[in-house]
């Protein structure tokens, strides 16, 4: 029998989607259909009367906005989406409605849904862990976005052509292949006669890299006349042509993954690269990445900073995530910088050194431009070289600030001598520091150890990072002191489990910084160190640190996600600061201040979640390190 | 005018109900429960209603903007004639899938206890009625005493409305498939009673605001 649109909807449907077709098409024979009509309102709540008691619904077809008590609109349901679970779930007590766009909906009943909803498949995504909880509420604000771009089908990007070679191909082929294409990656099918089952269409694949293929070619002497099956990984990460572009977006972040493969109903059909998708976006969105290129003075770079900065604010009310925006802004820094730097005609010795970003601009989790932390690394030049071409530092700096990047208030500048010094005065410098192990010499240390290249001889970097990595392997006291500085804020989490606030201003507010942010970032910095992990951005860390096995996955994501949360609500607080007008001062205050009373009462739930993770971070920080003997 | 008419309409009902044979069915005159209505759909053996008869029929509830799909009835009516070929092709009901129904009469007790006084909408509603009526005259001595809604005429009305700015008389197409597709409507399932039955609910819903608004 052909299963009815119900079905269709509900198997491409998370979490539905997880369910036997028997019990969807049990499930669908159960629901009404329900019109709404155009600008009609209407409240989600328990009632005695069945049309108009709580119910799930599913949309079919227009716009349904939700408006919290305070009429604040908090998400938008468009086609293959559903609403009204959080009041079935007596998570909240009523919601209110209004038809944006004349619109169609399957509805389940509540008491059938509070049947279903006890089947594990369900209950898994309903009550669920916090990482799944964030991922919702990132889909709801996703739906809050009627923009065009990130609601545009995976379909439409820029997809690339898909390789896929038979299980009895060798790495030659595969090599071949991928140089032909173009596409640096290989899908293996198995050879599974008659066990393909229709639920996963993806099963029956495997998915080799260019990378995988160096590292075996790197360990193996014969391994081009292999085959290539030996070498694939499985599953394949991959979303449906019909999905939505954020989604992809979503899934490369939540596997740390840069190319998925697309599917249709039958099988892989494309591939998507991260870098693609992002240009994807930054076109769509009206900002010419490749403006800055061609620019010849500082006025145009000031329109371009401009522009990134609109962008910020609108990719955020767009909801991609935090990170993704970080990099994005990051990117554009970066080529400002070099910019800047060879429009102000340096003297030839600057172009043999390395210019380097360092703190949230290294960790690239910088998103609105807050302060400069830069340095450049010299080669080993004459002191007179270096007297002379000390005053380019100064210029330096100073047009950074009038692009509007302000001074750093730690001085962390090429301007200050101590950031601009050649390489063997720099390494005697960084050696200091990890002798004094005093707070100053500590902060210096955490800056420079997120330290990213921009341009420049970047083995000058590398050999001062691998000092400061050979120094932790060496003496692992100097990481047990180096990490302390994670207990050092109290997480704003009662015995009770309530916030801790501070009253300022008569507002109350919360130190994201001070209470989540730094010591996931400190702490992730320190394993880093400890496992000498070159990566400089904490999910890179994080990543890298679950495939070594110190992060379960679970926890991994669980860290990732909430890093992400607490830079978004901080970005937003950011951006209410600028929009208020608030002066320098204020703003440089209160920028990781958020008011926790703006939340919903969904943010300040997951904040609670949120801080028990960090707590439980801490905890085991704690024990690693054992922190508690040093207090 | 429009009063004569409700008159005669209510004059019509008291002589129905007067004739009504089985008073069992005396709730088929009761009020009208407020802001409810029952879209119907019949599959039949051809387009003759002289002749043809009921192979299966679907009706569901409307309540306010809600369409009970949950709680449809879906009958299928056993019968010993033959399926005309043509219309084989169209509800692909087959002689098989007709077997093991409910008898004729048996089917239409329970259609008015499903309807009870609640309006009925359909399209080209006319010829489902006389179907029915063929079969529950003779055993109740009357016809259905149901008010009519029929959606090919509302959404003449609306078209007519939403075009009466023009000189001439418009073209109005008024095939189903054209209803839908003008009122933007999704489709939801194959051809058959039940999701016609359910399509006709959407199209009235949305005609009821449509010329609610005007």
């Amino acid at each position: 029998m052909n299963n009815s649109p119900v079905v269709n909807l509900l198997q491409q449907l998370e979490p539905f989607s997880n369910l036997s077709e028997d019990s969807l098409q049990k499930m669908s024979s159960t629901m009404d259909v329900v019109y709404f009509p155009q600008d009609s309102k209407f409240n989600i709540q328990f009632s005695e009367n069945p049309e108009e008691n709580a119910s799930l619904y599913f949309v079919i077809k227009g716009r349904i906005a939700e408006f919290d008590e305070e009429g604040r609109q908090i998400a938008l349901y468009l086609h293959h989406t559903f609403f009204g679970e959080s009041v079935l779930l007596k998570k909240i007590k009523q919601s209110h409605y209004e038809v944006k766009e004349e619109a169609i909906a399957y509805r389940l009943h509540g008491d059938d849904f509070m049947e279903w909803v006890k089947l594990p498949e369900l209950a898994n995504y309903f009550f669920n862990s916090i990482t799944d909880k964030l991922e919702q509420m990132h889909k709801s604000r996703q739906m809050a976005s009627s923009s065009e771009a990130l609601m545009g089908l995976v379909v439409d990007a820029p997809i690339k052509a898909l390789n896929v070679l038979s299980s009895s191909a060798t790495v030659k082929e595969a090599i071949d292949q991928m140089a032909t294409t173009q596409v640096d990656a290989c899908l293996v099918s198995h050879d599974m006669a008659g066990q393909q089952t229709a639920t996963d269409v993806m099963s029956a694949y495997g998915i080799v890299t260019a990378m995988d293929l160096l590292r075996a070619i790197s360990s193996e002497s014969d391994a081009l006349n292999q085959p290539v099956s030996s070498f694939t990984r499985a599953p394949v990460i991959s979303v449906h042509h019909h999905d939505y572009l954020f989604n992809a977006l979503l899934k490369m972040t939540r596997y740390y993954v840069n190319r998925l493969v697309i599917r249709d109903d039958k099988g892989p059909v494309a591939m998507l690269y991260q870098k693609d998708l992002m240009g994807h976006f930054a076109t769509q969105s009206g900002l010419g990445m490749l403006t800055l290129e061609s620019v010849s003075s500082l006025e145009e770079i000031e329109k371009v900073l401009q522009q990134v900065d609109d962008l910020i604010v609108n990719l955020n009310t767009r909801g991609v995530k935090t990170h993704y925006i970080a990099k994005l802004a990051t990117e554009v820094y970066r080529k400002v910088f070099q910019k800047v730097f060879e429009l102000l005609s340096p003297d030839a010795a600057l172009y043999e050194g390395c210019f380097i970003v360092m703190g949230s601009e290294g960790r690239a989790e910088q998103v609105m431009k807050t302060d400069q932390d830069n340095a450049f690394i010299l080669p080993d030049i004459d002191a007179d070289t270096l007297k002379r071409i000390r005053p380019f530092a100064e210029r330096m700096t100073e047009t950074l600030i009038q692009l509007g990047f302000p001074k750093c208030l730690g001085n962390v500048m090429v301007c200050n001598p101590m950031w601009f010094q050649p390489l063997t005065e720099f390494k005697k410098q960084l050696k200091s520091w990890m002798d004094a192990q005093d707070e100053a010499s500590f902060m210096n240390l955490s800056i420079f150890i997120d330290a990213e290249g921009v341009f420049g001889d970047e083995t000058l970097l590398n050999d001062c990072k691998q000092l400061v990595f050979d120094w932790a392997n060496t003496y692992p006291q100097f990481l047990r002191h180096f990490a302390k500085p994670v207990l050092q804020f109290e997480t704003p989490v009662n015995f009770f489990g309530r916030l801790v606030l501070e009253k300022q201003d008569q507002q109350d507010l919360l130190d994201l910084k001070k209470g989540g942010i730094f010591a996931i970032v400190h702490g992730v910095r320190c394993l880093a160190l400890e496992f000498g992990i070159p990566q400089a951005n904490t999910h890179w860390r994080i990543k890298a640190l679950m495939e070594k096995g110190f992060f379960s996955e679970e926890f991994g994501y669980e860290l990732g996600e909430t890093l992400n949360f607490f830079n978004t609500l901080r970005l937003e607080n950011m951006i209410s600061l600028k929009q208020a007008g608030t002066s320098e001062q204020v703003f440089t205050n209160k920028q990781n201040k958020i008011q926790v009373t703006h939340l919903s009462t969904l943010q300040q739930d997951l904040l609670k979640d949120a801080f028990d993770v960090v707590k439980r971070f801490k905890k085991m920080l704690n024990q690693h390190y054992k922190l508690d003997a040093l207090l | 005018m429009n009063r004569f008419k409700s008159l005669k309409h209510i004059l019509v009902r008291q002589w129905q109900q007067y004739r009504l044979k089985e008073f069992e069915f005396d709730f088929l005159f009761d009020p009208v429960p407020e802001d409810e209505y029952v879209c119907f759909d019949c599959e039949t053996t051809g387009l003759n209603p002289k002749k043809d008869k009921i192979l299966t029929l679907s009706a569901v509830r409307i309540k306010g903007n809600n369409v009970l799909a949950g709680e449809s009835l879906d009958l299928v009516v056993q019968h010993s004639g033959q399926i005309h070929e043509d219309s084989i092709k169209v509800h692909q009901l087959r002689h098989l899938d007709v077997q093991g129904g409910v008898d004729e009469i048996e089917a239409m007790r329970r259609f008015l206890y499903f309807i009870g006084s609640r309006p009925l909408v359909g399209y080209y509603l006319e010829f489902d009625i006389e179907l029915v009526n063929r079969l529950i005259k003779p055993w109740l001595g009357i016809a259905l005493p149901n008010p009519q809604i029929e959606v090919s005429e509302l959404f003449y009305d609306y078209q007519l409305k939403s075009q009466y700015h023009s000189p001439y008389m418009p073209n109005i197409d008024l095939s189903f498939e054209r209803i839908l597709e003008q009122l933007a409507l999704p489709n939801l399932g194959q051809h058959n009673a039940k999701n016609d039955a359910m399509m006709t609910a959407l199209a009235f819903l949305k005609l009821k605001s449509l010329l609610a608004r005007e």
